[in-house]
């Protein structure tokens, strides 16, 4: 079994709980209200700038040197992503530069950003790639399985594609293939490590659909 | 003109009269407080307080040299307070070792580790600050208020004593120190983390008073 095979075992009973979200169901059916869908993309522009910088440290850390390309060029592209937002979503609800970056981070993206960045400071590299998986993957997963069942409203439609595209799927497709990589050099303690980080992201990627649903604020 | 310390508690005041204000103090000072919320706490409060080392020891590698010998004696001093809390432990028969962080506490944690690591040295100074005077004056409102000797009058004489005040003092004149000359930007950007600083004090003892667990 590959790694990230026992890695995705792992977290069965989070992503079925995920894919079950009204969030999600939401984005299928359409019944998903403006308001929290405007608030989670807005959450989620923040959440990437940090997310960016995540991986950057972690390609500083990266023993190979294509490893710190690669993270190189997907915290580029994060940012790209997270313009593409500004130029499509942002534009149709007027929402400048300024309305966004001036919304102060939701308690439970501050939760997600905070523990990605400790992580990539503070553990060793394989650990960081570890928690940084799940972002990539279960929006993968998710993207895939939106785009089968399909969904009534055109701007659902555009924010699955991103994650359904067949240029984000190469990305994840290299990365997952780096952890397989490195895992073949892992204990199985150092494995133990990585799955404890990948199991906690996961979780906060289910929390962010619910911060999104809910449009999370902080109560005082 | 107010010192920048008095300024930050200024603007925080709202925060501030929210957590003094909190149920789980009432009840902690009036001798109401379920035995289960207070262990609750106290589990909680001991995996932070181990991981206030941690954020400690890495302000300390970024600490200007003359700050390192004051700063250097507060890890010490969080190991004892881990020592109160495991007599306390054994006292009032609490499992604190195999304690697991609700997600409060964790989110809480990872927000002062990464203001340690990406923060300049003076915003997570201020950090520091923020959450000890905000015990200081949390439990001194416990204090002010206590009827009768508490079954956990060690906390409350913990962070009440002599020892702990002149600490926060020293804290408050040394972020003053390091504040002034400082852009507004800078200075801004600390009052934002302040903030943010005073609501995880307040959502902690929400966290207890709720026995908060992870919904998934």
């Amino acid at each position: 079994m590959k790694f990230t095979d026992f890695l995705w075992n792992s977290i069965e009973g989070i992503y079925s709980k995920i894919l079950q979200h009204p969030f999600i169901e939401g984005l299928a059916d359409g019944s998903l209200a403006e308001g929290a869908f405007r608030f989670y993309v807005v959450q989620d522009a923040l959440y990437l700038r940090d997310f960016a910088r995540g991986l950057a440290i972690l390609g500083a850390k990266a023993p190979k040197d294509e490893w710190l390309m690669m993270f190189a060029e997907h915290a580029s592209g994060t940012i790209q992503v997270e313009r593409a937002l500004h130029d499509s979503f942002f534009k149709n609800w007027q929402l400048t530069a300024g309305d966004v970056y001036n919304t102060p981070m939701s308690p439970t993206n501050l939760f997600y950003t905070s523990y990605l960045l400790r992580i990539a400071y503070e553990r060793p590299f394989y650990e960081g790639m570890g928690a940084f998986l799940p972002c990539y993957w279960i929006y993968w997963e998710v993207g895939q399985k939106l785009e089968k069942r399909g969904s009534s409203k055109e701007i659902f439609r555009r924010w699955i594609e991103t994650y359904a595209s067949e240029e984000y799927a190469s990305i994840v497709r290299q990365v997952l293939e780096a952890m397989d990589q490195v895992a073949r050099e892992l204990t199985d303690k150092q494995k133990e490590m990585v799955r404890n980080h990948f199991i906690i992201t996961s979780k906060l990627e289910y929390l962010f659909w619910d911060m999104g649903l809910n449009e999370q604020t902080w109560t005082v | 003109m107010k010192d920048f310390h008095e300024k930050l508690l200024d603007q925080a005041q709202e925060i501030w009269n929210a957590f003094l204000n909190h149920r789980f103090l009432k009840m902690t000072a009036d001798g109401s407080i379920p035995d289960e919320a207070f262990k609750t706490w106290m589990k909680q409060d001991y995996i932070f307080v181990q991981e206030a080392i941690p954020f400690v020891a890495v302000l300390l590698a970024k600490a200007p040299i003359q700050l390192r010998s004051n700063l250097i004696q507060v890890l010490p001093a969080l190991e004892r307070e881990l020592e109160l809390f495991r007599r306390n432990a054994a006292t009032h028969g609490v499992e604190l070792e195999s304690a697991v962080p609700s997600p409060t506490c964790y989110a809480y944690i990872q927000f002062l580790m990464t203001t340690a690591y990406t923060c300049t040295f003076e915003e997570g100074f201020m950090v520091l600050y923020c959450a000890e005077k905000a015990y200081l004056d949390s439990w001194m409102e416990v204090k002010k208020n206590l009827k009768i000797r508490s079954p956990w009058q060690d906390f409350i004489d913990k962070w009440t004593n002599e020892e702990f005040q002149q600490y926060v003092d020293w804290l408050a004149t040394t972020l003053n120190e390091l504040a002034m000359g400082k852009p507004e930007r800078e200075l801004r950007r600390m009052q934002e983390l302040f903030l943010i600083t005073a609501r995880y004090e307040y959502l902690f003892w929400e966290m207890a008073a709720t026995e908060e667990t992870w919904p998934v």
